[in-house]
């Protein structure tokens, strides 16, 4: 009877074969999307972004030491993937893709948690469910993981790809992004490239590597249009998460005083519109005015008067979002999916070129940044936007680098935890401390909690990764390149 | 005349046959004995007698006149003894068995059933848990037998009827919740399969509690077995019988959280005032604002808008109007503390029955009709039940034999409430945080579901985040209706007084449609929704048994021996249709989805062949010795190991008849035994697959499946170890039954939850050793028998379980089975945790930080509490034991019984509580309105806090913080009056020549209740995920008490 328990026990619902291209839709379905969701229910709050008013749901978005555990799980199922999908093929452009999907999840992991399980990682479909944890150095510089070899590696497959590697079913049937464009492929590549370039150039010497990718301009993201964004469906389960939500959850989402400051000063008008409505004390007003808008402060709750003085996000991220207020133009540019935008990539070549880490001139790439952010979210107004005193690049090179990664900040909005990353690394824009409301003792923290299942099932490992951190899985410990 | 006589004994009470009854023939040599069915041949001449003897029954002397007869056996009270059916439907005298088992017969829970088969349990069996499904009449009731013996699995006994296992499974809709809310559907309780039995069928139910009662059903008895066996023809002087019942029961909330009438919405910051229910923030509606004064006036959702029909909460007709609902002219700010019980029906549950049987020496029948209606406590809620069920057996030759049993049940119900966490469920809208605050008028939303103008497309609720409760009930239904055959039929053939074969089959086959249907306009589906479930079930077991019996020979050993097999199959398909969103209201059909549909079908198979043989000796009817063995072969594990043995031996001896006693002590019996039972795998969890996601914009999506398989798997065995006595002293005056056992589970199969560092979320791997131990008391007492008729029963069933984690795979010391969340907020989850050396059962999750004094460290005023990394242990959400009372009086022609429930120990969490106290809305939160509060404790220097907070911080964000498990944890211990009856029975009802009898009776369950919460009845059950759990009281439907009347006519 071996042959009927064979056939009885052989499963009818899933397959045991995997398909290159349904697998490679998926990593970037997942990735995209998760980056998209984490931000608008945490990501967005820890960049200050936004504000949540009401002390039922918001203590982790008030820093309060926590693990966002969801987010670490989803990153580790795209990453293995990714990684499944980089032995399954024989396709280059395949690989590389797989390359790039698997870094970039590799990269959210350290980026938020510090030292990750890394190198073993990723190994349970050979039973072993355990791994040891990996200082952030190696999750960057590993030869054989490592993100920057990796995307190194991932950039000369591409170039190596014949057109037909493009073409096939596995790669452009799959490809959910790009539709198979290898010109965007590889700009997404170099891209992330510089972008973890640029976050370790404190510990490492980048410049080389980074001039390299500079001067190779036709293998950059070429335009703002260009950019590793997925536009999302409006039907569930990819929309966008805030346009289904309960309006009485999504009421409760103002605008950050920290963001409204920065639209104000600048004279951002255009994108301030493009995100947010006016608040409610204004809510009938047909002209514009900045007053009309407001931001809150990080709160426990929110009193009357704040409530009703600040913006919440406008019609395009709520469905059934009703508001008495003029103005709000329907613009889906704002809740797409992104990894790394156009506009980001010439921040950070201007940023570079401040530092001298690569020739050119900062302000140039400013400049594309600036115009590329409007661009992207298809606003016009760009160039007066950029004729503000408070956003023409200043000399001052204090100054200049305050600006580029508040306008890098500005342009990141909705991009998973970049602001907050950013502002680690270089303590732009300032964020406000949050006073008693925030529940980290007034500090802004480094990382987040290893989930559960790392501290109980890989209990060695943990607490080996503890004793590292001096002893307890603390969120104000700072990682390599954060020290 | 030579007779060939065919004969057959019968139990005069219960009706089962007697195995091994001494047939004697007076006027010559001729013996024998009977069968394993009771029956027996020889030869005698016409017009002789013969003698039927067997110890415990009264010996019974009859003429013979025909070649058939079958004869009625008293029994005998002085010699204690009784007949429980045991594994595999074979009847056996209690006193010959190793093991321990306990059975209720029709009579005790005839007048007054359970709805829930299940709960005719509590309080009657010692070792059984059975705890109550938190969704009204029609939810799951949870039996645990002795402990649970696996992490994993629902750790459920097997439900057989006749011998042939049936479905009681509870298979959960998926519960679909994201972080996208359109699409939330949230859970419902659909109720465990037995629960579709109705009681009035069932003749006896045995509970099979040991390993060795167990043994012979193999892998899925491994938690026990509960045998029903169905009601059999009875001979009523040659006439047709009939048994007419009838009972109606009016069920009323047995507890209700307690309301403060005095301080209406406002979370102390800012008060509350509607302002247009879309872009408002009228989140601030804990009861922290305005005191009802009765002159305040606010405008309110209900609040007229002057020259028009609207009101406030008319938004959609107001904003085309362009009025701003916030112009509104204010209203009087009330209290509405009974919105909750005015919400709340009268439940009534009417229950009828027919049934018809008779029975011939050619053989009997039993056919029955019967019905259920409940209406639910939930408006709109209901379940009702229709059952036919035939039974009959013919004599069809001499030798042979046909049983049949044919039970068709309808199931339907308009609306199972979802229940739980989120909008979907009402409980959620009234005791949710943020539940339905003090001074929102209900009638308001009774009288008017939908905005003016807006029928069937916007609601008219109070507040942004909660749906008007009436749209929840009445709109947003979840109906089911489910048809289901189960029936078995077995061929017995008896060769000769020696030889027996037994070949039967049986089936359990139902189909479950479900269909969820969501209003437009309500907050998880803006544009409606729609759903269909639809669950089919087949299960066979065909078997064989041979037996050979050698009971003409030497008294003093007997034996029979047994072989047989069985082949059990099992396909389950799952299907579900899902359209999240619709083009037009109130059209539930998918041709009006407009969006993509997302299909899912599961199908599940399964099949286990089994061998098996066993062997009943017995030394002078003295000693008894039963082995047994059993080889398994799953389809479920993998070939090169998919077969496991287990064998088992238990041994009685009746002391009192093998040596001088004291006089007191009328009987004993020592008995124990050992045993093993094997566990196979899950379906499908041997090898690794990779399964669909959603598609994106039409585009498919294949994921590796998170859940790894495991091409070693092992079958997990449980042994037990049983011991025990039973005696009798001063006659039938007192009696004890007294078992110990410790029962070792190894290789237990356990989805292992692993880091998703190794890419996975779970692994299947064997390796957990659990070990429960306990014991059982059963103490009889016949304490006033008078020559008046006055009689007085009473027993005690008392059961203690203690289980334990000993080991984990792989060197793991501690990890997380179950986590109870609030949808995706880990932080706050009670977590059940494994922990190698701790209880089973232990509940984690974070708690005030104490200082070395233990009191509470304060900062600013508010306690600080523990990270959730540092979640502690709340408690064990076991009983440390549970004590039933049972009693029945009778005096002539009435008779009384009622049964207590004790349960003493453990701990659980109160969701509801977290909601009474976060929003100020229980009577306890009073405390402290005034004057502010400063909180026991000390602050992290040592000295004592001094700091006040206001009353909302305190209740929002302070001591009740919802991230503090602490606070709303429990004593589980509670005393329950679980039944009362009082009947009058009527005889000769139609004249004194008749044998009419009827017999009325005054009923209730669920009388008292006796517990620390005040507000909620401990006694329900968390749904979570598709997972019934213990621990958590998670919104549940309140409890009822149900009062009534019953009577039943028989003729």
């Amino acid at each position: 009877c071996n042959k009927e328990f064979e056939k009885t026990n052989t499963n009818p619902n899933n397959i045991e074969v995997t398909d290159a291209k349904t697998l490679f839709s998926n990593v970037i379905v997942s990735e995209f999307y998760n980056n998209a969701s984490n931000a608008w229910s945490l990501g967005n709050a820890y960049s200050q972004y936004i504000t949540n008013s009401y002390s039922y749901y918001n203590q982790p978005l008030r820093y309060q030491a926590e693990s966002n555990s969801t987010f670490w799980d989803q990153l580790y199922y795209s990453a293995r993937d990714a990684n499944i999908l980089y032995s399954a093929t024989t396709n280059p452009a395949v690989e590389a893709a797989a390359l790039t999907l698997r870094s970039y999840a590799f990269a959210q992991l350290t980026e938020i948690w510090g030292n990750i399980p890394f190198k073993n990682a990723l190994n349970g479909s050979q039973a072993e469910f355990t791994s040891t944890f990996d200082t952030q150095e190696t999750v960057y510089t590993d030869n054989d993981r490592g993100i920057l070899p990796c995307l190194k590696r991932a950039d000369s497959l591409f170039s190596l790809a014949t057109t037909a590697d493009f073409n096939s079913t596995e790669f452009a049937g799959g490809d959910l992004l790009f539709s198979g464009n290898s010109t965007k492929w590889r700009g997404f590549v170099n891209a992330l490239r510089l972008r973890y370039l640029m976050r370790v150039s404190a510990k490492i010497d980048v410049s080389s590597e980074m001039q390299t990718i500079a001067s190779n301009t036709a293998t950059l993201i070429q335009d703002a249009n260009s950019g590793a964004i997925l536009t999302l469906p409006s039907t569930t389960p990819y929309n966008f998460p805030s346009t289904t939500a309960r309006s009485g959850d999504y009421t409760i989402i103002f605008m950050n005083d920290l963001l409204y400051n920065t639209f104000k000063n600048t004279g951002d008008a255009n994108r301030m519109g493009a995100y947010f409505a006016a608040n409610s004390n204004n809510s009938t007003a047909t002209t514009f005015d900045f007053n009309y808008y407001g931001g809150m402060p990080m709160v426990t709750d929110a009193t009357t008067a704040q409530a009703s003085s600040a913006s919440l996000f406008n019609a395009n991220f709520n469905s059934s979002y009703s508001t008495y207020a003029g103005g709000a133009t329907s613009n889906s540019n704002v809740i797409r999916a992104k990894i790394i935008s156009y506009s980001e990539q010439e921040f950070i070549l201007a940023e570079a070129a401040l530092k001298g880490l690569i020739s050119g001139t900062a302000s140039t790439y400013y400049n594309a940044g600036v115009l590329g952010a409007y661009t992207e979210l298809a606003l016009s107004g760009g160039s007066n936007y950029l004729a503000n005193a408070n956003v023409t690049l200043s000399s001052n090179s204090a100054t200049a680098l305050n600006q580029i990664i508040t306008q890098k900040w500005l342009n990141n909005l909705g991009n998973s935890f970049e602001g907050w990353i950013e502002y680690r690394r270089t303590g732009y824009p300032i964020f406000s401390t949050g006073g008693s409301a925030n529940l980290d003792n007034g500090k802004i923290p480094y990382r987040f909690l290893y989930p559960d299942d790392e501290r109980t099932i890989n209990s060695t490992n943990y607490n080996t990764a503890v004793q590292l951190m001096g002893g307890t899985d603390d969120t104000n410990y700072k990682g390599w390149w954060d020290n | 005349q030579k007779l060939k006589l065919i004969g057959k004994v019968i139990d005069a009470e219960s009706k089962f046959p007697i195995i091994g009854v001494d047939i004697k023939v007076n006027n010559g040599n001729g013996k024998t004995a009977t069968d394993s069915i009771g029956e027996f041949s020889v030869a005698i001449d016409k017009g002789n007698t013969l003698t039927a003897s067997i110890l415990g029954y009264k010996n019974k002397t009859v003429a013979i006149q025909q070649d058939t007869v079958t004869i009625f056996l008293q029994q005998d009270p002085k010699q204690l003894t009784d007949v429980v059916v045991t594994a595999l439907g074979i009847s056996r005298q209690t006193r010959a068995l190793g093991y321990s088992v306990q059975s209720l017969s029709n009579k005790q829970f005839a007048t007054n059933p359970a709805p829930n088969l299940v709960n005719d349990l509590s309080g009657k069996v010692a070792g059984v848990q059975i705890t109550n499904g938190g969704a009204g009449v029609g939810s799951t009731s949870r039996i645990v037998i002795r402990g649970e013996t696996s992490l994993s699995g629902t750790n459920q006994p097997l439900f057989v009827v006749d011998g042939v296992p049936i479905n009681n499974e509870t298979y959960f809709n998926d519960a679909i919740e994201g972080d996208a809310n359109q699409g939330t559907w949230a859970e419902t309780d659909w109720g465990n399969g037995a629960a579709d039995i109705n009681p009035n069928d069932i003749a006896s139910i045995s509970v099979l509690k040991g390993g060795a009662a167990a043994a012979l059903y193999g892998s899925r008895a491994a938690n026990g077995a509960i045998v029903l066996t169905t009601k059999k023809g009875s001979k009523h002087n040659g006439e047709v019988g009939v048994t007419i019942t009838t009972g109606t029961t009016f069920e009323n909330p047995l507890r209700l959280p307690k309301i403060q009438g005095e301080y209406g919405a406002g979370n102390g910051t800012a008060d509350y005032h509607y302002t247009n229910g879309t872009n408002s923030y009228e989140n601030n509606i804990g009861n922290f604002g305005h005191k009802f004064d009765g002159s305040y006036k606010v405008v309110q959702f209900n609040s007229p808008v002057a020259g028009t029909p609207y009101e406030a909460g008319d938004v959609v007709a107001l904003k085309a109007a362009g009025i701003d609902p916030s112009t509104a002219t204010p209203t009087l700010w009330e209290a509405h503390p009974d919105n909750f019980k005015n919400f709340l029906q009268t439940g009534i549950t009417n229950t009828n029955n027919v049934s018809i049987s008779n029975a011939t020496d050619k053989g009997s029948y039993n056919f029955s009709f019967g019905n259920m209606v409940n209406k639910g406590l939930l408006p709109n809620s209901d379940y009702n039940r229709y059952s036919l069920a035939f039974r009959a057996e013919n004599h069809l030759t001499d030798k042979l034999t046909l049983n049949v049993f044919l039970n068709y049940i309808n199931t339907f119900s308009h609306e199972r409430p979802n229940i739980g966490y989120g909008s979907e469920s009402v409980m959620y809208s009234f005791f949710g945080v943020d539940g339905m605050p003090v001074n929102v008028d209900l009638n308001a939303l009774k009288n008017k579901r939908w905005q003016y103008g807006q029928d069937n497309r916007t609601q008219f609720n109070y507040w942004a985040n909660h749906d008007n409760p009436y749209v929840t009930m009445y709109e947003n239904t979840n109906s089911f209706k489910k048809n289901r055959f189960l029936g078995n039929a077995s061929l017995n053939y008896a060769f000769n007084p020696h030889w027996n074969l037994m070949v039967r089959t049986g089936s359990d086959f139902y189909q479950d449609n479900r269909e969820g249907k969501r209003a437009f306009g309500t907050l998880r589906f803006p544009s409606g929704g729609f759903r269909t479930d639809d669950i089919t079930y087949f299960e066979n077991n065909t078997d064989f048994l041979v037996t050979y019996n050698n009971n003409t020979a030497n008294k003093d050993f007997e034996y029979k021996i047994s072989a047989g097999a069985n082949r059990f199959m099992q396909n389950i398909t799952y299907s579900r249709n899902v359209a999240n969103s619709l083009i037009v209201p109130d059209l539930y059909n998918f041709s009006n989805a407009s969006t993509y549909l997302t299909p899912e079908l599961v199908k599940q198979n399964k099949e286990i062949y089994s061998a098996y043989a066993f062997a009943n000796l017995s030394y002078k009817r003295l000693l008894y010795l039963d082995v047994t063995a059993r080889n398994d072969w799953s389809s479920t594990l993998p070939i090169d190991h998919n077969t496991y043995f287990y064998p088992s031996a238990s041994l009685s001896a009746i002391i009192s008849n093998m040596v001088h006693l004291p006089s007191a002590i009328s009987y004993l019996k020592l008995r124990g035994s050992v045993a093993q039972s094997g566990m196979d795998a899950t379906p499908y969890s041997i090898m690794n697959t990779y399964t669909t996601n959603n598609p994106f914009d039409g585009s498919p999506l294949t994921t590796a499946n998170s859940i790894l398989a495991n091409n070693n798997l092992k079958a997990a065995k449980t042994t037990t170890t049983e011991f025990g006595f039973e005696s009798h002293f001063f006659g039938n005056l007192f009696g004890i039954d007294f078992t110990y056992y410790n029962n070792n589970t190894v290789n237990d199969i356990i989805q292992l939850p692993v880091p998703a560092s190794s890419g996975y979320s779970n692994a299947y791997v064997n390796g957990g050793k659990i070990n429960n131990r306990g014991i059982e008391i059963l103490l009889t007492a016949n304490p006033i028998r008078t020559e008046n008729g006055l009689n007085w029963t009473t027993s005690f069933n008392f059961s203690h379980n203690v289980g334990y984690v000993r080991s984990l795979p792989d060197g793991i010391t501690t990890y997380k089975y179950l986590d109870i969340t609030q949808y995706d907020r880990t932080q706050r989850s009670i977590q059940y945790n494994a922990v190698v050396g701790e209880r089973l059962g232990n509940m984690y999750g974070r708690v005030f930080e104490r200082d070395a004094n233990g009191k509470i460290i304060y900062s600013n005023g508010l306690p600080t509490y523990t990270g959730e990394d540092n979640r502690k242990l709340l408690g064990n959400y076991h009983p440390d034991f549970i004590l039933g009372w049972n009693n029945d009086f009778t005096l002539k022609n009435w008779d009384l019984g009622f049964t207590w429930d004790l349960h003493k120990g453990g701990k659980y969490y109160s969701y509801t509580e977290l909601g009474l106290y976060n929003d100020g809305l229980g009577k306890n939160t009073l405390a402290g309105r005034e004057t502010g509060i400063i909180g026991d404790g000390v602050n992290a220097d040592g000295t004592a806090n001094t700091t006040s907070v206001s009353a909302a911080t305190w209740y929002q964000s302070g001591y009740y913080n919802a991230n503090i498990a602490e606070p709303f944890m429990y004593n589980l211990t509670y005393l329950k009056l679980r039944e009362v009856n009082l009947g009058y029975n009527f005889n000769h009802v139609f004249g004194p020549s008749s044998n009419a009898g009827l017999k009325v009776a005054f009923i209730a369950r669920n009388v008292l209740l006796f517990t620390q919460n005040k507000d909620v009845d401990p006694e329900t059950l968390a749904l979570r995920g598709s997972q019934v759990m213990p621990g958590v009281e998670f919104l549940s439907v309140p409890s009822s008490r149900s009062i009534g009347f019953s009577a039943t006519l028989h003729f």
